[in-house]
């Protein structure tokens, strides 16, 4: 069921032969301990994977914005009225392969996911460790604004600041990726609290190592654990926020393929006769978020000690 | 506890106030305002009639002179006008408040009639095919957005059943038949992934409490099994449950926004898009200022819960 290719989630990318096989061992026992996981890890995989076949066009069979007048509404399986094409999983209102663009859809899912998870837990992790080194009145000032932040739900939230900024994709990509960097902050600070008080950290500072290397040396490598697992949250929760924005018409604006937006568009006005148009992207969303959070799951019962014997 | 209780009632002024300037700052940084929102499409139209509009709107005023008559508004009940609707703030919120609110209670109340038997007997019968099954529909409760959840009632809950999103409100008193085919599929919804989270914490809390060794001390006693269970273990285990209830409340207002527009309710979250679409700064201003207060109560209210909870915790 496992295999080597979750390894780039996992671990560093090994240069030495020996801490390759050490990745390798750790990985074959997780995929061993933790089978769901495993299988999640390899579908996340996949869909990144898929999203780039989107990007690249190599998964493509049509151009998924391409309309295509007579070849409205087709079923599974349908060959389009002039011979030439193919549809897999059929077309919607306004001809468009259906297959192509669900697949291309996965790219800005992806996207999503990955850009604000990795932006903001990148700003995140950096205010919670200063927020928690530094301290006194940095600290407080930073934690009170975060503690506002996080009064108003995500999606209200986005929607306000989009409300002003106007729709589009990269707008509400980085409005997301600075509205998700509470969460982070909260984690990491919490941690290097924690980890502030070790014996180590005393030994580093007696021997006259600097905040900066102290921070980044001994207090980081010490909390990655909870950011790994924050991380898989936090892409799941993009991906949710990203297509309900899309599919209040706030976010990716058409023509650009977007799993949410399908959902509102032909998916709301063709459900009663087609409803694979709206019943595919929104199963396509769920599996996204399906698989990161079990991933997440696995990888939070694998890392956190407190429920390390736990299933 | 009184003291604390005022303690935190008084702290909540400044965070208000300091909220308050944030959503009055926030709408107003960017360029383009309700006037341009409505006039997008005819450019052409008469200078002089769009300065007059603005004149009328107050929006020419300085931004700090605008606030300090929109927070004294707010405290003599005077919200403003909505541009979009033609109707007093408060008329508007009024009207939709008692949606929203029955919504979210019987969201809620799903929420929690669901998760705490499943996931108490999935701790119990840990690895049993009931913690399985229980498992593996939260994790699918999870992981389905509640616009998907909304779109599939919409779309089977026709085909199937004939269900229409009723018009208009339909008041449980008058009508509770159409009360509930109003308000329930949304309750169902949004009461679904409430219900996936709060099993999923309920069962690893229990897992950890029945664990624990006055746990065992109650057995030892010779305590019957349901005591030991919901006496000893649950109540122990409930404090991380109303943690994350908290802040479910406060992604439960996020999501009524999507379930509201889906289904066709006319709440406090449909308000809100339109609102937001039409650049009717009152009312979304209106609209914000009730959802974070509301969260802030609920985080309150979450507060006080724990040393009701845990005797240990003392204000």
């Amino acid at each position: 069921m496992a295999s080597a290719s979750t390894a780039g989630t996992l671990s560093q990318p090994a240069s030495s032969p020996s801490s390759l096989a050490s990745a390798r061992k750790r990985l074959l026992k997780f995929a061993r301990k933790r089978p769901i996981g495993a299988v999640a890890g390899l579908m996340c995989l996949a869909l990144v994977l898929i999203a780039i076949g989107g990007a690249t066009g190599v998964l493509l069979t049509n151009d998924p914005e391409v309309f295509k007048g007579s070849d409205r509404l087709m079923g599974f399986m349908s060959e389009s009225r002039d011979g030439q094409r193919f549809y897999i999983l059929g077309t919607d209102e306004l001809g468009r392969d259906l297959y192509s663009r669900i697949v291309k859809g996965a790219q800005i899912s992806i996207f999503f996911g990955l850009g604000v998870a990795s932006i903001s837990i990148t700003l995140g992790a950096f205010l919670g460790l200063t927020s928690a080194y530094i301290g006194g009145k940095f600290d407080l000032i930073v934690q009170r604004i975060i503690d506002l932040l996080q009064t108003v739900p995500l999606l209200v939230l986005a929607i306000a600041v989009v409300s002003v900024t106007g729709p589009g994709v990269m707008k509400a990509f980085w409005i997301l990726a600075f509205l998700s960097i509470p969460r982070p902050t909260r984690v990491v600070r919490g941690s290097v609290l924690s980890v502030r008080q070790e014996v180590y950290v005393e030994a580093a500072r007696s021997l006259g190592a600097t905040n900066m290397r102290i921070m980044l040396k001994h207090i980081l490598p010490n909390v990655v654990a909870p950011i790994i697992v924050l991380a898989s949250y936090v892409v799941a929760l993009a991906i949710v926020v990203e297509a309900s924005l899309s599919f209040l018409g706030i976010g990716a604006q058409p023509p650009t393929p977007s799993w949410g937006a399908m959902l509102t568009g032909s998916g709301q006005t063709y459900f009663q006769t087609n409803p694979r148009l709206a019943l595919l992207p929104g199963f396509a969303i769920s599996l996204v978020v399906f698989a990161s959070n079990m991933f997440g799951d696995a990888l939070r019962d694998e890392l956190d000690p407190r429920l390390r014997g736990t299933r | 506890m009184q003291r604390y209780l005022i303690r935190r009632l008084v702290f909540m002024v400044p965070t208000l106030l300091f909220v308050t300037i944030a959503v009055f700052s926030l709408i107003r940084v960017m360029p383009g305002d309700f006037i341009t929102a409505q006039m997008g499409e005819s450019r052409g139209a008469d200078p002089a009639f769009i300065e007059r509009l603005r004149e009328e709107l107050g929006l020419n005023e300085p931004a700090p002179k605008q606030y300090f008559s929109w927070l004294g508004g707010i405290v003599t009940g005077d919200w403003g006008t909505s541009y979009w609707q033609n109707k007093p703030v408060t008329a508007v919120i009024k009207g939709a408040l008692p949606s929203s609110i029955q919504l979210g209670l019987m969201a809620i109340l799903i929420g929690i009639s669901l998760s705490v038997p499943i996931g108490v007997i999935a701790a119990v019968k840990q690895d049993s095919w009931i913690d399985y099954l229980g498992r593996m529909i939260a994790i699918a409760g999870v992981s389905m957005p509640n616009f998907f959840l909304a779109t599939l009632i919409i779309i089977y809950g026709a085909r199937w059943l004939g269900w229409f999103p009723p018009q208009g409100y339909q008041s449980f008193f008058t009508n509770p038949w159409g009360n509930l085919q109003q308000f329930g599929p949304g309750a169902i919804v949004l009461g679904a992934a409430l219900s996936a989270q709060n099993m999923r914490m309920i069962r690893t809390t229990m897992l950890e409490t029945l664990r624990a060794d006055y746990v065992r001390t109650a057995r030892a006693k010779g305590l019957r099994e349901s005591v030991v269970i919901f006496r000893h273990a649950f109540r122990n285990a409930l404090i991380p449950v109303v943690t994350l209830l908290g802040f479910q409340i406060i992604t439960t207002v996020g999501g009524s926004v999507l379930v509201e527009t889906v289904l066709g309710i006319n709440g406090i979250g449909r308000n809100f898009i339109g609102a937001v679409t039409q650049r009717d700064y009152p009312l979304v201003q209106g609209i914000l200022l009730v959802i974070i207060t509301t969260t802030l109560m609920v985080n309150l209210l979450v507060d006080l819960s724990y040393s009701w909870l845990d005797p240990r915790i003392r204000y």
